[in-house]
């Protein structure tokens, strides 16, 4: 049984599911709008973003790129995976919200503040360069 | 001055027995400035060896992603199948799993408090978690014939009932275990000098650990309680109300503590759940031809490791199925590499070995 979930606020626009099973929402998607949804995540909070479980790339029969990228909108239980079909040497989307979602910027604040922690007791002035 | 350090695969497993991973460190006078694992020596493409495979053969397979926790897996992908064969397990099988899914938590458990205890210089301690985890090795040889635990899982149900004898013997092994943790309490995480290295070590942010999608005992380090899934029972939600504050800083010690109070718990719960075991059959058996219906499947369970994310497509005209896994020391690893900055290689070991990482297949 599918839990009643507006795609349109998981996904930005609404979907219809290609397969609708016990455990799993399979929705096949274009390029296009795999790339839209993309982008609509990457606008999201941390606390609207789905919660991420998986990714695969893989080649179908056909030499096609597939991308799946299993997401749960209300953590446990019911997943949703969001599929698309790329040609042969097609660039891959960049999913922001493919796991770690972090930027360059986040790391350095993140080193940056662990080290001065650990060291202001001591006396020692050390920074991440 | 800054100095970069490499250690090869073959080394760390080793050393720390968590699989083959490579370390590289950059250092400055023994105080680490960044360090980078890489993963994927011991690929072996599951996922792609399962395509073809009879389906009992698959499980056996999973199994060794995570060879101190192969139930997980094996019951991950049993559940998947189980969903896209239309095949109802009985009762009394998903407790035999649940059980076995305890007595796992506490064997892999044992097995981490053995090499903390290892790493943190208390040898004779280190002896006497090998010799409580044996009561569970016999255990899991008393159910399946693998002291490991492999194949304790099979499609349909489990490999053999839970019988009057075996939950004897399992109160037997947790009774000694109740008697052990004050023990390994007392002589290492109240000890003064190991307490106070381990405190403030690799440090994770409820935050960060957040960030990275980080579960199991290390996001319930970070002071974090997520419900523990598994069958549908709330798993973890156990610990100990009055220690919680044990398990809240996010360092190695929360993560230390965190492990010896799941044992704990698991120890309550597997005593309350053997008292309630429901009558019926242990396993409906699976030809070794049996087919998958045409479908997508998920599930999601927690190991000792965090939690693991299997899925299952069989397409319509496809002979083959698509299996896939997140499993949780991929998000550990990630950590891992901010949480040993600014530690002094000293502690790397220690700091290393707190996480508990699987390495294996980290890399699908």
């Amino acid at each position: 049984m599918s839990p009643a979930v507006d795609t349109k606020e998981l996904m930005g626009r609404t979907i219809t599911p290609f397969y609708s099973g016990g455990s799993v929402d399979l929705y096949l998607v274009t390029p296009e709008i795999f790339s839209e949804i993309c982008s609509y995540w990457e606008d999201l909070s941390r606390d609207r973003l789905p919660i991420f479980k998986n990714i695969s790339i893989s080649t179908n029969s056909n030499g096609q790129i597939c991308v799946k990228v299993w997401v749960s909108p209300i953590g446990i239980g019911h997943v949703f995976c969001l599929k698309a079909e790329y040609p042969p040497q097609s660039k891959l989307p960049d999913v922001p919200l493919i796991w770690p979602k972090l930027t360059m910027i986040e790391e350095r604040e993140y080193f940056e503040t662990q080290a001065q922690d650990r060291f202001s007791k001591g006396g020692v002035a050390w920074v991440n360069s | 001055m800054g100095q970069f350090l490499k250690y090869d695969p073959i080394e760390i497993s080793h050393s720390l027995g968590l699989g083959p991973f490579g370390l590289e460190i950059d250092h400055d006078s023994g105080v680490v400035l960044r360090s980078g694992i890489s993963v994927g020596f011991g690929h072996k493409g599951v996922g792609k060896i399962l395509q073809t495979l009879p389906l009992p053969i698959c499980l056996s397979y999973v199994e060794q992603i995570d060879h101190q926790a192969p139930n997980v897996y094996s019951l991950g992908l049993s559940i998947c199948f189980e969903e896209l064969m239309g095949l109802e397990v009985s009762e009394r099988a998903k407790a035999i799993r649940v059980l076995v899914g305890r007595v796992m938590l506490m064997r892999s458990h044992l097995g981490y408090l053995y090499r903390i205890a290892r790493i943190g210089g208390q040898a004779a301690l280190a002896q006497h978690c090998l010799r409580e985890r044996e009561r569970f090795h016999d255990l899991m040889e008393m159910l399946c014939g693998s002291r490991a635990g492999f194949g304790a899982i099979c499609v349909g149900g489990v490999f053999s009932d839970a019988t009057d004898g075996w939950l004897f013997k399992l109160e037997k092994a947790m009774n000694s275990l109740e008697v052990f943790l004050p023990e390994y309490i007392e002589s290492l995480l109240e000890q003064p000098i190991f307490a106070s290295r381990v405190r403030g070590l690799g440090v994770v942010s409820a935050d960060v650990a957040r960030k990275h999608e980080l579960s199991g005992a290390n996001l319930r380090a970070t002071g974090i309680d997520p419900n523990g899934i598994y069958y549908g029972l709330v798993f973890t939600n156990f610990i100990n109300r009055n220690r919680r504050q044990m398990i809240t800083f996010g360092d190695a010690y929360s993560r230390i503590w965190a492990r010896v109070l799941e044992i704990e718990g698991a120890i309550g719960a597997a005593r309350a759940e053997a008292l309630q075991l429901p009558a019926g059959n242990f396993c409906t058996k699976v030809a070794l031809g049996a087919q998958l219906g045409v479908g997508h499947a998920a599930c999601e369970l927690e190991g000792p490791r965090g939690n693991v994310f299997i899925s299952v497509d069989k397409e319509e005209g496809s002979g083959e199925k698509s299996v896939s896994f997140f499993n949780g020391s991929r998000a550990t690893l990630s950590v891992l590499q901010r949480a040993t900055v600014g530690i002094e290689l000293d502690d790397l070991p220690l700091t290393i070995a707190s996480f508990d990482p699987a390495i294996s297949e980290v890399d699908l």
